[in-house]
């Protein structure tokens, strides 16, 4: 009696699939998400960043997507709604302004004297968005990046 | 209708009594207001001493748990001492033992009676049983020394080992005690080292190990560090950690500064803490620097340092007198604070120094924050610091910009009623003329209420009333006087508060004046000197950039073994 040799007609199926795949992508969430935002910031970023009000008080909407585009671009990782709510840093334009803010939500820069409020949660920033240690302040819903010249990074949690 | 004549005489004995009654009410009224006054000082005297006394008790509290804790601790001591100090023989012996073969001086079977009599006296204690192998081993009985091991073994695997590594050590025997190093090292895990693991840093940042050894333990170092570096939150834990111990070297700011400004702002409370912090940059640059400045003063030779860490060894770090360690460390901390409990029990939970199981990297903490309490040595602090600066970078950059985010703004002024707020103390002029105007409104409201009383109105009413009726009846025409006459003293009274309110007022601005120059002058000092201290904040990176853990790793020990190994 012949026996069957063992895995002779085995065939190997092999389908080319080409169609595209979404690729995942974990969201950060709590110490990942701090440890991802305590990072150093990229020079190229803190220096552009540090131009906000180089266009002068009115700066053009084009010259704003293009600041909040390099936000989304310093951080891929992050979802939209992880991304910071604004940035505020020393006004340079002189008295009676103060700071200024990049407003991500509303895609605005605006310049704020003394005394007046900064809207949208941002106006936890001032004070340290005017300290010289600083070269500007990334708002979050919860707290508070305060970046330094160097990129360097120090959070501040409410 | 009798026509009655009045003499000349009894009129003016009439308008005597009246002018006399009239002195009278006057002299009533000024007592009045005296005991109105006296009232008003008695009240705010009665404030001042319900504070002060409020104060004295608060005091008397703090005193009272000082030396409380003082009493406790002595009593502390005094236990460890009746429970523990036979221990305290075995200890001085097992030294005793290794320097008297040194010098060759004790016969071995003295030495081995001795051994023998502390093995009995202290029934669970490790060391003893080391001391019979010790004592064995120099008396070369093989047999016994094994014997004695692994009852010392038995009683603590990890001292044992640990002692033996140093010991041998000592003798010049690398082989043996690479062995026992080897045995200690396989038995300790990152994440729960007990705290005798400084005298093994200790051996390693001092250089008493040889050459394999040091390196032996230098990877082990970074192996752990890199185990610990893996687990999640790991990085945070350790910011959270140095923060904590950065903080708790805030110095309490001198009650003598900005004397104005604690007086006369509601602000106070967050500029005094805000100030505390920016101080503590300069704490801590002072408290690092002067740990990496220290010169490391080597012991004579190897035998010497050995010794200092065998007696750390065997004195420190028995379990069994842990739970009475807390408490003297507590009371310690007590006493430190000034009988501030809380902030005693604070610290005592920050410091974690006196715990049975500590990661590595807490243990890294304590030794370079706690380093009297932890028994580390100048090198082992100076390489606890150089493996942390990462970390206490990162603790202390979020510390600063959290120190940065409390500064207030606006600096409130308050001077009784009167608020007013500046921001560096440049609009003094602006806040004098706003003072000035707000006196003057309440100096013109306390004059509008200086004007005749109702019964003053009514006694004018009375007395033309009276005046009028008193044509025809005498009796009604003095009622009538009288009437006038408390009116005109009324009218008289209103005139000379004007002026004492008008002299009252001058008197408030210019005393609320030079309070308010004073607060200025207090705020454009606290700007600066803040603006100066925080400056400081840079040093710790510059500072703690330059150190590296391979600076700390002496090998000062290499030359001697070079000649003990040529035999």
């Amino acid at each position: 009696m012949r026996r069957p040799i063992l895995g002779l007609n085995t065939r190997v199926e092999t389908s080319l699939d080409v169609a595209p795949r979404q690729q995942a992508v974990v969201r950060l969430e709590g110490m990942a998400l701090e440890k991802r935002l305590r990072s150093k910031r990229s020079s190229a970023f803190v220096e552009a960043i540090s131009k906000l009000d180089v266009s002068g008080v009115v700066a053009t909407k084009e010259k704003v997507q293009e600041l909040i585009d390099q936000i989304a671009s310093e951080f891929p990782e992050l979802a939209p709604d992880q991304l910071p709510l604004g940035i505020v840093s020393k006004c340079y334009l002189g008295n009676p302004y103060e700071v200024h803010s990049l407003d991500a939500g509303l895609q605005i820069i605006n310049h704020y004297k003394r005394g007046e409020v900064l809207p949208n949660g941002m106006e936890k920033a001032r004070r340290l968005a005017m300290h010289p240690g600083y070269e500007y302040i990334e708002v979050y819903m919860n707290m508070m990046c305060a970046v330094s010249g160097s990129g360097e990074v120090s959070i501040i949690k409410e | 209708m009798s026509n009655q004549t009045i003499s000349t005489a009894n009129l003016s004995r009439i308008e005597n009594s009246l002018s006399a009654i009239n002195d009278n009410i006057n002299v009533v009224s000024h007592q009045v207001a005296t005991v109105e006054q006296q009232l008003e000082d008695t009240k705010s005297d009665l404030e001042l001493l319900a504070e002060e006394f409020r104060e004295y008790v608060r005091q008397d509290a703090l005193i009272k748990n000082v030396q409380l804790a003082e009493m406790r601790l002595v009593k502390v001591r005094q236990e460890i001492e009746n429970k523990y100090g036979h221990y305290e023989d075995v200890r001085r012996r097992a030294i005793g033992i290794l320097q008297a073969v040194d010098t060759s001086l004790v016969r071995k079977d003295t030495i081995e009676n001795a051994s023998e009599e502390q093995l009995l006296a202290a029934p669970r204690y490790w060391l003893a049983p080391c001391l019979i192998a010790l004592s064995a081993w120099l008396s070369d009985k093989k047999e016994l020394a094994e014997k004695a091991v692994i009852e010392a073994l038995r009683r603590d695997d990890e001292k044992t080992s640990l002692f033996f590594a140093l010991v041998t050590r000592r003798g010049g025997r690398y082989q043996s005690s690479r062995a026992w190093l080897e045995r200690y090292f396989g038995q300790q895990d990152p994440n729960e080292l007990k705290r005798e693991i400084v005298v093994l840093i200790d051996g390693f940042s001092n250089g008493i190990f040889g050459p394999e050894a040091r390196a032996r333990c230098g990877l082990l170092i970074k192996s752990w560090l890199d185990e610990l570096s893996q687990k999640a939150g790991f990085i945070e834990t350790q910011r959270d950690q140095w923060k904590k111990a950065l903080l708790s070297r805030t110095e309490k700011l001198d009650s003598a500064k900005f004397p104005h400004l604690q007086k006369y702002s509601p602000t106070w409370p967050e500029l005094r803490h805000s100030f505390e912090g920016a101080k503590l940059h300069d704490v801590i640059f002072q408290y690092f620097n002067f740990i990496l400045t220290q010169e490391i003063i080597p012991s004579k030779n190897l035998a010497f340092a050995v010794d200092e860490l065998l007696d750390i060894l065997v004195r420190e770090f028995d379990e069994e007198e842990l739970p009475l360690r807390r408490e003297e460390r507590l009371n310690e901390l007590i006493i430190k604070e000034d009988g501030d409990k809380i902030s005693a029990q604070n610290l005592f939970a920050n410091e974690k120094v006196i715990e049975e199981r500590l990661d590595f990297t807490q243990l890294l903490t304590n030794f370079a924050m706690y380093p009297t309490e932890s028994n580390a040595s100048v090198a082992t602090q100076k390489l606890a610091i150089a493996l942390s600066k990462e970390w206490i970078n990162h603790a202390h950059d979020d510390l600063t910009a959290e120190n940065r985010n409390s500064v207030p703004i606006d600096i409130e002024i308050e001077l009784d009623d009167w608020q007013g707020i500046s921001r560096d103390g440049s609009n003094e002029e602006e806040l004098i003329t706003d003072l000035q105007q707000h006196i003057q409104l309440k100096k013109e409201d306390a004059l509008r209420r200086n004007k005749l009383g109702i019964k003053n109105w009514i006694a004018l009413v009375a007395g033309v009333g009276f005046f009028i009726l008193g044509l025809s009846t005498l009796f009604l025409f003095i009622v009538s006087a009288i009437c006038f006459i408390i009116f005109l003293n009324g009218l008289m009274n209103v005139k000379r508060n004007v002026k004492v309110i008008e002299q009252n007022y001058e008197e408030l601005f210019a005393n609320h004046k030079q309070i308010l120059v004073a607060t200025l002058s207090d705020i454009v000092d606290y700007r600066r000197e803040y603006a100066n201290e925080d400056t400081k904040a840079s040093n710790i990176r510059e500072l703690l950039d330059q150190v590296t853990p391979e600076q700390y790793t002496y090998s000062t020990y290499d030359s001697a073994r070079a000649v003990i190994s040529s035999n």
